[in-house]
């Protein structure tokens, strides 16, 4: 079993300066590029000491927020790329259909990948619906979008016979012809997140790592089942599947559900989104949208958006618990015996996946509680763990 | 108003085919509406079918009527309703809201099918600087402003769907899908299409609800300026929608349009 750090990197000092929305309209006046400075080389400081512990490393990225500091999730990539030696470097992911130039995607990748000396993963995302607005990419055709950037990026990395021409629905380019070409040939691995059962059987088809993000027990069976019966006969399938849990140690339980709590307090600001901007015409299928104007739901109908309790009820923000979040599947804390025995019933539960990506760090967590979680998990869990699957 | 027939409009990579609501008696009137959030408007349809054959396409990728792959902006759109007046012939053409910016880009291609045009709180254009916002931005705003901007009655700013067919429903979540589809970006309008309204010859009537919250009375007087033979009304106590909230007037001014030389 492979281990990925993440972190959000969030901006937690404007939290508290309103009690609105942190997406899309709050004023940068709310930023302070100063505590900015030190946030971001605190994060990345984190972030480069789980090289030595051997803890692979996932970045993301949203725009115009107070929840999410990196814009560009090919920045810290590239960062890491010079500040680590071992760990693989994932980005989890790039919004394929919100970027206008997926030639600069696939040059960014390479290059990363070259410097890194191979270390790159190539996460594809089709983003979350808020994200729509600052890019301002057309919602109803998303998809198709997304998919004719992935071939062109796809294409690019394998051609190496000179210049090409695309001339797509979507984009166009009269001269394709991608330096550097990445290390790793034909391309970096792929993996693209999926909260539905149709995404995971065709992400299954094209043999990519399918990533499902805080879908606890209620749906990360199905999804992950999905998969496995999509799946070419004889893949290993569960190398090929991730589950993003949030997570948090400490050496006595009171310590790690201290810190758990505090990472909590992201999940319970991250979905600070005015409606408006959380279901855009097109970006959810039509009958859930028809179910949620019967029942007069105004807000986010994806999957990855709302956090359920093992028995599939909605968990609302404010009645988030450290242990109705464990329950959920969707938080392992406590003492490293209790993570271990957590990760492995959920793991059973699921039938299998070889890739385990934590979040434990949260907002107003100190930088000592946050370097606790990732050493503890590095020095205590991961060796326990590490074995499973291979 | 459910589709009474399908139209097959041929095109040489084969035909496309079109739900199409045609109701009433007279000389044949193409009436090109926008994605009204409540599906609204058959009381006006059966007021306007009094005195017209009434053809009411449902644009593809609107409820009902599939996306078709290469139409993919509203001068596409008006490219396959010119198709369509070549099959009914000389047509009165009103467009309302997304409507009106088709029959908008209809008139300036090709106006030999179009004996007159009526534009209703039509969008399309866009006259000012880069960050004026002449259009309210519709989908980045609360459903309440919206619906607050869209009408000037409380019942429809206050919708009872509850009692609503799961089809209607179904075609309101589409409609909403299919207007997004043509007016993410850029934001409901072409750009430069305001430069050639000098090419519509025919007498055109724009109307305009006097409480519009969406895009002001200005917005469609700027519009009249553009046309040569263009005269404009501002129809009280209406919002987006004035053949919604006040068909009595809107017909009235339709009349007058018609029966003036």
């Amino acid at each position: 079993m492979k281990s990925w750090y993440f972190c959000e990197m969030s901006y937690h000092p404007a939290w508290t300066k309103t009690d609105g929305p942190l997406r899309n309209t709050l004023p940068s006046s709310h930023y302070d590029p100063q505590e900015g400075f030190a946030l971001y080389n605190r994060y990345l400081d984190e972030y480069a000491m789980c090289d030595e512990l051997g803890i692979n490393l996932m970045f993301n990225e949203h725009h115009s927020t107070a929840t999410c500091l990196s814009a560009v999730c090919t920045i810290p990539l590239a960062i890491m790329a010079r500040q680590t030696k071992r760990v693989r470097l994932l980005a989890l992911g790039m919004p394929l259909a919100n970027r206008r130039d997926p030639l600069r995607v696939a040059e960014e990748f390479a290059m990363i990948d070259v410097i890194s000396g191979g270390r790159v993963e190539m996460g594809f995302v089709k983003g979350s619906p808020q994200e729509i607005f600052p890019a301002n990419g057309n919602p109803v055709d998303m998809m198709e979008r997304f998919w004719e950037a992935h071939d062109l990026i796809i294409k690019a990395m394998d051609t190496h016979d000179g210049p090409f021409n695309w001339e797509g629905r979507h984009f166009n380019y009269r001269s394709v012809n991608l330096w550097p070409r990445p290390i790793q040939a034909p391309h970096p691995p792929i993996w693209i997140t999926g909260g539905s059962e149709s995404s995971a059987v065709s992400i299954a088809q094209k043999g990519y790592v399918f990533a499902t993000l805080n879908t606890g027990f209620s749906l990360t069976k199905t999804l992950f089942d999905a998969y496995r019966k999509a799946a070419k006969p004889g893949m290993r399938t569960d190398d090929k599947l991730a589950y993003l849990a949030l997570l948090s140690l400490g050496h006595t339980k009171e310590d790690a559900f201290r810190r758990a709590d505090q990472v909590l307090d992201y999940v319970r600001n991250s979905g600070r989104t005015a409606p408006h901007f959380v279901n855009p015409p097109g970006y959810s299928p039509v009958a859930a949208n028809v179910a949620a104007l019967k029942a007069g739901i105004t807000g986010a109908l994806g999957s990855h958006q709302i956090v359920r309790s093992r028995t599939g009820e909605r968990i609302s923000r404010d009645t988030l618990t450290v242990e109705n979040m464990i329950d959920a599947g969707v938080m392992f804390a406590g003492t490293p015996d209790m993570v271990c025995k957590q990760i492995e019933e959920f793991r059973a539960y699921v039938g299998g996946f070889n890739h385990l990506m934590f979040m434990s760090q949260g907002g107003w967590m100190t930088p000592a509680d946050s370097v606790a979680n990732i050493q503890l998990f590095g020095k205590e869990v991961l060796p326990r763990i590490q074995g499973i699957g291979e | 108003m459910q589709p009474t027939e399908r139209l097959s409009l041929g095109d040489a990579g084969g035909s496309i085919s079109v739900p199409v609501v045609r109701i009433g008696k007279g000389p044949p009137a193409l009436f090109l509406s926008g994605a009204d959030p409540l599906r609204s408007c058959d009381d006006w349809l059966r007021r306007l079918s009094e005195q017209f054959e009434v053809v009411v396409p449902i644009h593809p990728g609107f409820g009902g009527s599939p996306f078709v792959e290469h139409l993919r902006t509203p001068g596409d759109l008006a490219l396959l309703y010119l198709t369509l007046l070549d099959r009914i012939g000389s047509a009165t053409v009103i467009g309302s809201s997304f409507g009106g910016w088709i029959a908008a880009e209809m008139a300036i291609r090709n106006c030999s099918n179009i004996s007159r045009l009526v534009l209703i709180d039509s969008v399309g254009f866009k006259f000012a600087e880069p960050t004026q916002r002449e259009i309210l931005d519709i989908y980045g705003q609360p459903a309440a402003e919206v619906r607050a901007a869209l009408y000037h009655r409380s019942a429809f700013r206050n919708p009872d769907l509850s009692g609503a067919s799961d089809e209607l429903l179904r075609h309101i979540v589409e409609d909403r899908a299919g207007e997004t589809y043509y007016s993410w970006s850029p934001y409901m309008h072409t750009p430069g299409l305001h430069r050639w309204l000098h090419r519509i010859p025919c007498p055109t009537l724009i109307l305009w609800g006097a409480n519009d919250g969406i895009v002001p009375p200005a917005y469609g007087e700027k519009i009249a300026r553009s046309i040569a033979n263009a005269q404009f009304h501002v129809i009280p106590d209406a919002g987006h929608y004035p053949h919604i909230e006040n068909p009595s007037s809107v017909l009235t001014h339709v009349q007058n349009f018609l029966n003036s030389r």
